[in-house]
């Protein structure tokens, strides 16, 4: 039969082509691999898809109203949470911008312990549906922790409470004490007061009178001891008058004598002897009774003298014997008694000093005791108060969660945000489908019409060709996406959020990285149509690995390393960058590297395999 | 003096030896024919001379007013017109011509004045601006070698180049050859034409299974009064090849 003949050719046909039918075997074993891999997360829970998510989150560390360990550490033991710790809210914000954390999570430092504390979700709205997913299970566990915290409130409200009652107990016994304390002063100074009264005042006046009657007697004494001294002196006046007569006619007599002398003084010098010496014996005789009668005057006159002294004498003597003399013996029998009535008065006072200073004593402990009370009582308001704080809103909700998507925040971007999300994607993988096939196929046509043998046999250098032929791969590819993009832009209304320079660069970028890939293939590859296979042999895993039809963090973790790695998903991450987050380039440069250096690669690999 | 010189080149595809010590010696501002029977090795020689091939062992060189060229000169002196069509098939003539140029680094009005004169010569002027793809068979081959002279070479290697070309053409074309020869050009081509081997040639090669059968100046045949296609025939017989082996 023909026919057999026919379909042995055609499968001998199918089987001549190798490298084609190597593909065709082994693309569908590839795409279920990559299916497999993607999809085959062991422990998918409903609630929670994804495999691993990172969050960046701050804590208001250090601060007294809020205790961030905590948090930190219930956080920490929630599963498939990868938790980043920033420095600042901005930092939060800066590791979504950055692609470190898809959701971040920042609490605000309350003013006081009582209050809600507030927590702001941000959450990256260019993957609006891995991010809300990540974000609700994230706030499902904060939930639980507020759950706790509240619990542990009310346990301490209560705990509190029953300490209250035992000390206001005890503070009702001392109470009880003071007003023991209280009557046994009463009684002390009920004492004190039967002590003064016992206290004889009469007594103590009528010893005062008798101390004034002595008084008295003994001034009618002095009186008549007086009298008997002036008698005393009036006598010695007189006396001493006479005496003083005596002296007087005593000098008269010397004087006279005095006279008679010179007298005979003249009448002897006028004489001679025997005369002479008779007169001689006469002045001498005159003389001697002159001398008498002097020495007697003053004899008389030195008694004159010791009879004023005398008198002067007695008059002092008088008076102040007398007088000082009967005062002193009267006083000191007075005050004698006196004092044994001061000393009853002493002994009495000191005991109402060590009355008072009992007084003192106990007032003090009596005040410090009520300041402890006081202060005991001011603990316990302040106890309650402090549970006052706790509002019972802030008991059942202690955290107030607030949601803001990162980007496109603008009101005015609200009708396009979804537009403006996908754009960066499927602008990715048309440049994807272009730059691969263009790449490829450009190569293998030039190959196919011999343009590699004119090369080849000119002087250009390969290098400078193919730099050319990428060159103006990447106009074509730039050409397409500025149609795209001007499209998005006119039409849609959707907004640039990044500069124009970062966008070129890394629309090139990508262009780059998949032109790369093209290259890549037509090492490996003659034929334009093994070429187009082997172009989608590439770009189906790398759709399914890029997070555009199964999100990344569904992903089993080591596949996630992976697929953040490939460029398609680069590609789109830099331009969402670019377009939707406004994150200018300097803060992606890894991932541009990640994206450019392994094309350079490739592309060394795909222009050096063939020689021509 | 020699504008090539070759040494005892072989040259194996696995088990199959295409080339088997060839050894030659090329005067320059001579045409050069490389005969023999298909699948000999004349193509397979000449990619090897220009390099898109490594020989196995042996050695060449060329040389230009006895000065040996460096790798560097002999892309930019030496080129070739390769028996496959070598040129976009979707661009002009022109555009062909230009980008040819490019790849020779030139531009502007030499390159022009260039094309100018190429497409006059190959009677190409008219079709200036036809995609490449719409020519006839015979114009392809024009333009492959209108290509392969854009950098004004001095040593041409020609393979088949009459292949398809209906005899008028074919006539202009030996004309031209003939005009390039008294440039000074060094001219080494293939054929399966003994007339146009006669006509051209100053001297020949047969190869015969990757080995050089016969070398004689044509002036010598044709003082002998003998026929290039006899010899040819004679020597392939003589060689004992059968159609099985080609
Ligand atoms: N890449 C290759 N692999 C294996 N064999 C090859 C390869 N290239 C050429 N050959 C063989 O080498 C031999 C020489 O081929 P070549 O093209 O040099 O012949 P030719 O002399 O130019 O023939 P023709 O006159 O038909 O053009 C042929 O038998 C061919 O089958
Ligand atoms: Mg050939």
């Amino acid at each position: 039969m023909k026919i057999f003949r026919f379909a042995r050719k055609e499968f001998e046909l199918v089987a001549s082509q190798k490298t084609s039918l190597a593909l065709v075997i082994l693309y569908p074993a590839l795409i279920v691999l990559v299916v497999a891999l993607a999809f085959g997360s062991q422990n998918v829970e409903p609630q929670s898809g994804f495999e691993r998510a990172d969050v960046a989150y701050y804590l208001p560390f250090g601060s007294s109203n809020f205790d961030s360990e905590e948090f930190l550490d219930h956080l920490s033991q929630v599963e498939r949470l990868r938790l980043h710790r920033a420095k600042s809210p901005d930092a939060v914000k800066e590791a979504i911008d950055q692609g470190i954390a898809r959701i971040g999570v920042v609490v605000h430092e309350p003013t006081s312990e009582f209050e809600r504390v507030k927590i702001s979700f941000y959450y990256d709205n260019s993957a609006p549906l891995v991010s809300k997913m990540v974000m609700s299970y994230a706030y499902f566990s904060i939930q639980i922790f507020a759950n706790n915290k509240s619990t542990k409130i009310l346990h301490r409200i209560w705990e509190n409470l029953d300490t209250i009652t035992k000390r206001l107990d005890e503070q009702y016994a001392k109470i009880n004490g003071f007003e023991e304390g209280l009557d046994g002063a009463k009684q002390r100074i009920i004492d004190l007061e039967t002590k003064i009264n016992s206290i004889d005042i009469a007594s103590l006046k009528s010893k005062l009178n008798q101390f004034n009657a002595h008084y008295l007697d003994s001034k009618s004494k002095i009186a008549s001891a007086k009298e008997d001294l002036a008698e005393a002196k009036t006598t010695l006046s007189t006396y001493r008058a006479k005496l003083v007569d005596t002296s007087l006619e005593l000098s008269t007599y010397s004087d006279t004598l005095k006279l008679i002398r010179g007298d005979l003084q003249q009448i002897k010098n006028a004489s001679f002897e025997p005369i002479k010496s008779q007169l001689q014996s006469v002045e001498n005789e005159l003389t001697e009774t002159i001398t008498k009668i002097d020495s007697s005057i003053a004899e008389i006159n030195s008694a004159i003298n010791d009879i004023d002294d005398s008198q002067q004498k007695l008059t002092e003597l008088n008076t102040e014997l007398n007088s000082a003399d009967s005062k002193l013996d009267s006083a000191n029998l007075t005050v004698e008694e006196f004092k044994v009535a001061v000393d009853d008065l002493e002994t009495t006072l000191t005991e109402v000093k060590g009355l008072i200073r009992d007084s003192f004593d106990y007032y003090e402990q009596t005040k410090s005791n009520l300041a402890e009370t006081k202060t005991l009582l001011d603990d316990l308001t302040e106890t309650i108060e402090k549970f006052m704080f706790y509002k019972p809103e802030f008991l059942v909700r202690p955290f107030i969660v607030e949601e803001n998507k990162m980007y496109l925040v603008s009101e005015e971007y609200l009708p396009v945000e979804k537009t403006a999300i996908l754009i960066p994607i499927s602008l990715t993988i048309v440049l994807m489908l272009t730059c691969i096939l263009i790449a490829s196929i450009s190569t293998i046509v030039e190959r196919k019409q011999g343009l590699n043998v004119r090369l080849h046999s000119s002087p250009t250098s390969k290098l400078s060709w193919v730099s050319g032929k990428i060159l103006g791969q990447i106009m074509f590819a730039l050409l397409e996406a500025l149609i795209i993009l001007a499209i998005a832009i006119l039409v849609f209304g959707v907004p640039l959020m990044g500069s124009i320079l970062d966008l070129l660069i890394v629309l090139v970028a990508i262009s780059l990285a998949f032109i790369s890939i093209g290259v890549f293939l037509t090492g490996f590859t003659s034929e334009q149509s093994t070429a187009v296979l082997a172009s989608l042999l590439i770009m189906i895993p790398l759709l399914f690995l890029g997070g555009i039809i199964f999100p990344i963090e569904f992903m089993p973790f080591y596949v996630q390393g992976i697929a953040s790695a490939l460029p398609l998903t680069l590609g789109i991450q830099l331009l969402t960058n670019v377009m939707v987050k406004g994150i200018p380039l300097i803060y992606a440069l890894d991932k541009l590297l990640v994206l450019v250096v392994p094309a350079f690669i490739l592309l060394l690999v795909g222009i050096f395999r063939k020689k021509i | 003096m020699n504008a090539l010189e070759v040494n005892k080149i072989t040259k194996s595809y696995g088990k199959f030896k295409v080339l088997d010590g060839v050894s030659l010696k090329l005067p320059e501002g001579e045409i050069f024919g490389f005969l023999g029977p298909n699948g000999a090795g004349k193509s397979t020689l000449i990619r090897i001379l220009l390099d898109f091939e490594k020989q196995d062992s042996g050695s060449f060189s060329f040389s230009l007013a006895g000065k040996k060229l460096l790798n560097k000169e002999v892309k930019k002196k030496v080129s070739i017109v390769p028996q496959d069509l070598c040129f976009y098939l979707d661009f002009s003539v022109e555009k062909n011509l230009e980008i040819m140029g490019a790849l020779y680094g030139l531009g502007g009005i030499k390159l022009h004045e260039r094309i100018e004169r190429l497409l006059e010569t190959w009677s190409l002027k008219r079709f200036r601006s036809r995609r490449a793809k719409n020519l006839s068979g015979g114009y392809k081959r024009l333009l492959n070698l209108a290509c392969g002279l854009i950098n004004d070479p001095a040593i041409i290697f020609l393979d088949e180049p009459t292949v398809g070309l209906d005899p008028k053409i074919r006539k202009t074309f030996w004309k031209k050859i003939v005009q390039l020869r008294t440039k000074g050009k060094t001219i080494i081509i293939t054929t399966h034409y003994m007339d146009e081997a006669e006509v051209l040639c100053d001297r020949v090669a047969l190869i015969v299974k990757g080995k050089i059968a016969e070398e004689l100046s044509v002036s010598d045949l044709r003082k002998n009064r003998k026929k290039l296609e006899d010899l040819f025939i004679k020597i392939v017989e003589e060689q004992g090849i059968k159609r099985e082996d080609i």
